[in-house]
């Protein structure tokens, strides 16, 4: 990396991102480093928009961003940016006569990784790296739905990015390849800053050192996911039957109920009338779902 | 929120050795690597569409039609040349039509959300250059060799800018295709190339002129007006060529901003439409222009033809006038091999009717001030095997020293019993190496149209084996008797010392055809009656 200042690699100061009147984006303020950071929320919290400001593919209506030191409204910066950037959008379509090794070439053409040799090895490397070597001259209309998920995985880190934008990256790959893909990542962001946005709680457990959760257009937690889950401490508990209505709780697999609940309650002896109850370690999915579920 | 950590700080500040930044283009001058960028690209698009199976088989066909030679002139012409170019480079033009369909597809409806430092207008610039450049390849490839330097030099004279326009017109398919593409965002061109063919085979098949055939003939119609929008396609005249590739320049650079403002940002697109509209305009200007500069029928003189001579144009060899077109030169040889011999049969009085043979051109009407009592036209084709051609040329300047009507011009007559056209039938059959069937057929085509008599065709069969010096000796001394519509074919056979059998003078039936040349295939309605009622020629 070339930047020679302490300002974050991605740098956000009062996004707004706005579709007619509605506002998918709405005043976001966002430092991300190296690492891996989650982007959590609900469907149409604004994910994607975020993603797709930063990827420099959308034009903020109002605030500022600065990808690698980089303006992204100009557009010499916004050429550096992209030189330096792989994204993962959520439904990536490919051309479908390519084949895999096609396809990365072309990429590594576009992404300006250098000569023949230098771009078909990285693609060679790219195919290692989500495990496609043997299926290099099968076209992508003849992949299955993961494999071409891979491929776009791989697609988006040619070239080891500095910035990494993956948008429901895991959708499709099964456990085996899931564990792959976080070991390609957290790889990979030893150096680079890589935002992982998903509904898979349990890749940003594994993966992320700071959790970005948004819900309307807003951010409404920032920090690590430990902290995240430190909030749900005293919230979770453990029921014999069904807590009735106005509760967040669903059956476990021996019967008992998972409840959580918003306000923080002690430990109470059991009744006739209340169902037994005794309090469990929170999970990061248990503080994510309070955290949107109270708001 | 939090900042960052000191390890993090660390790594930001001092940054990560990257495959990406070794050398890559990222350490270059951004230009330089867009520039670099594009060329990769363009050269990665080219090797793909020539693998590209539609292209393969255009080639091939393009290749087959280049090694027929059956449908081309054994001496060939830069007109000629330029006129197969042109069939091949739209041949081509269809074929990368078809075949930039993918790609062209693959960089409007696949990568739009691909974010790389190369803008979506970038791409399908690229892609146009690599179309444009594998096509001219592919053309220049096919139809180069023909000028390739050879002996004799081809014939006639080309514009200097008539030779990029079958290039051009290669380009022009494949822009056509992907401003298609990136306005509709489909495979319309495809679907366009493959409703056409069934379209244009059921209009060839069309008996009444219903919906179907009069839409593909507007279409054609449209299509050709489109490709050769002015009066004339003369490549050998520079104005009229240079139009034609301003013309084509500009529709090329129109179609080309046209798909980049549908592919460009706001500002982008804007500009790209203002300069369609401007080249659109400039297109349309070029047209209207170069139809007032040369309207339809209009004839051209050879001082805006490229490569001509200064002063006159016309040599004379033996008392026959030879104007060639400019770059014809060499071919006056050819023609004198065939008429010298023949006209030298005819005697001094007649040196006042010797032709004046004057090339016109195939694509345009030549302007040139040619006595036409004497003229004989001739044209830009060529070929030593062409017996019928020579003996033609021969028996239209043999009609004009024997005061023969043309029996195709207005006017038709009939020339029964008349000696000038039966010795015009023969001098005809007097160039070299002509085989009996050749002679006969020759004096057969020479006379039908005049409706000769038994005794005409008799005489004429027995002038074949009569001396050609005796057969001069009499045109000599009896020249204004037999070159005028008194003279018999009768006393052409006595001055000739020929035993006559036959004695009708009438116009000759089907059978007697038969009878007197049955070596040849008669059609009935070529020696019908009509023959009997024209006029007698004077």
């Amino acid at each position: 990396m070339n930047t020679t200042t302490t300002t974050a690699p991605v740098h956000v100061r009062g996004l707004v991102r706005r579709y007619g009147t509605r506002a998918a984006l709405d005043g976001v303020d966002l430092d991300l480093w190296p690492g891996v950071t989650g982007l959590l929320g609900r469907n149409g919290a604004g994910k994607t928009t975020l993603l797709r400001c930063l990827a420099t593919d959308l034009e903020p209506t109002d605030g500022a961003i600065r990808v690698l030191g980089h303006d992204p409204e100009r557009t010499s910066e916004r050429t550096r940016i992209r030189g330096r950037l792989g994204y993962l959008p959520q439904n990536p379509e490919f051309y479908p006569h390519f084949t895999a090794f096609g396809l990365l070439d072309y990429m590594a053409v576009l992404k300006e990784l250098g000569g023949r040799r230098t771009r078909h090895d990285e693609a060679r490397r790219g195919l290692e790296r989500v495990g496609l070597t043997d299926r290099r001259h099968s076209r992508v209309h003849r992949l299955s739905g993961g494999m071409r998920q891979r491929l776009a995985l791989a697609a988006a880190m040619l070239g080891d990015p500095d910035v990494l934008l993956l948008d429901e990256p895991t959708i499709g790959l099964d456990p085996e390849q899931r564990i792959r893909f976080r070991g390609l990542v957290s790889e990979l962001a030893v150096h680079s800053t890589v935002v992982l946005s998903t509904h898979q709680i349990e890749d940003v457990a594994a993966l992320c050192r700071r959790v970005v959760c948004l819900d309307a257009g807003r951010v409404i937690f920032h920090g690590t996911p430990e902290e995240l889950v430190d909030r749900a401490r005293g919230h979770v508990w453990e029921y014999d039957r069904h807590p009735g209505r106005g509760h967040t709780a669903w059956r476990l697999a021996d019967g008992r109920y998972r409840v959580l609940v918003p306000t923080v309650t002690r430990e109470k002896a059991p009744s006739s009338t209340e169902p037994a109850r005794k309090p469990v370690e929170p999970t990061l999915e248990d503080a994510y779902l309070l955290l949107t579920g109270t708001r | 929120m939090s900042g960052p950590t000191t390890e993090q700080r660390t790594s930001i500040e001092t940054g990560p050795s990257k495959p990406s930044e070794e050398g890559g283009p990222s350490h270059t001058p951004r230009p330089l690597a867009r520039t670099i960028t594009f060329l990769r690209l363009t050269w990665f698009d080219m090797v793909r569409l020539c693998r590209s199976p539609v292209l393969l088989l255009g080639t091939g066909i393009s290749v087959l039609l280049t090694l027929d030679t059956s449908w081309r002139q054994s001496l060939p012409t830069l007109e000629s040349w330029y006129s197969n170019a042109t069939s091949l480079s739209t041949v081509m033009g269809v074929t990368m039509f078809v075949a930039v369909t993918f790609p062209a597809m693959r960089e409007v409806r696949y990568s739009t959300e691909t974010v790389v430092p190369m803008g979506p207008a970038g791409r399908l610039l690229s892609l146009m250059a690599a179309s444009t450049l594998t096509g001219t390849v592919l053309v220049a490839g096919l139809t180069g060799p023909g000028l390739w330097p050879s002996s004799p030099p081809l014939a006639g004279t080309l514009s200097p800018f008539a030779y990029p326009l079958p290039l051009l017109l290669t380009a022009v398919g494949s822009l056509v295709s992907i401003t298609l593409v990136a306005w509709t965002r489909s495979y319309l061109p495809l679907a366009v190339a493959v409703l056409a063919l069934p379209a244009y085979w059921l209009y060839g098949f069309a008996a009444a002129e219903g919906g179907l055939s009069s839409a593909v003939h507007t279409m054609q119609w449209a299509f050709q007006v489109t490709l050769h929008p002015f009066t004339v396609d003369a490549p050998s005249v520079t104005d009229v060529a240079a139009h034609y590739l301003a013309y084509t320049i500009m529709v090329a650079l129109f179609l080309a901003f046209l798909g980049l403002a549908a592919r460009g940002g706001r500002t982008l697109r804007l500009a790209c439409l203002a300069t369609a509209v401007v080249l659109l305009a400039g297109a349309v200007g070029t047209v209207v222009h170069g139809r007032r500069t040369q309207p339809l029928h209009a004839p051209i003189p050879d001082s805006r033809v490229h490569g001509a001579r200064e002063g006159s144009p016309c040599e004379v060899r033996d008392g026959i006038t030879y104007c060639p077109l400019p770059g014809f030169e060499p071919w006056v040889e050819h023609w004198h091999a065939s008429l010298g011999p023949a006209m030298a049969f005819l005697p001094e009085e007649a040196a006042d009717r010797l032709p004046v043979v004057w090339q016109d051109a195939f694509s345009y009407q030549r302007e040139l001030d040619v006595p036409e009592d004497r003229a004989v036209v001739v044209y830009g084709y060529m070929t030593p095997e062409w017996r019928y051609g020579n003996s033609d040329m021969v028996a239209r300047a043999a009609r004009l020293a024997l005061d023969l009507p043309d029996p195709h011009e207005a006017g038709m007559c009939r020339a029964t019993d008349q000696a000038r056209m039966v010795l015009t039938a023969w001098l005809a059959t007097t160039d070299e190496g002509l085989s009996r069937h050749d002679e006969l057929t020759i004096l057969s085509e020479n006379m039908y149209p005049y409706a000769p008599s038994p005794v005409d065709l008799e005489v004429a069969r027995a002038l074949l084996d009569t001396p050609e010096e005796r057969t001069a000796l009499v045109l000599e001394q009896h020249w204004e008797r037999l070159s005028g519509p008194r003279g018999s074919s009768a006393e052409l056979a006595e001055l000739s010392g020929i035993e006559l059998r036959e004695t009708s003078t009438l116009s000759a039936r089907y059978e007697d055809w038969k009878r007197l040349y049955p070596e040849l295939e008669h059609e009935p309605f070529l020696v019908g009656s009509e023959w009997t009622r024209r006029p007698t020629c004077r």
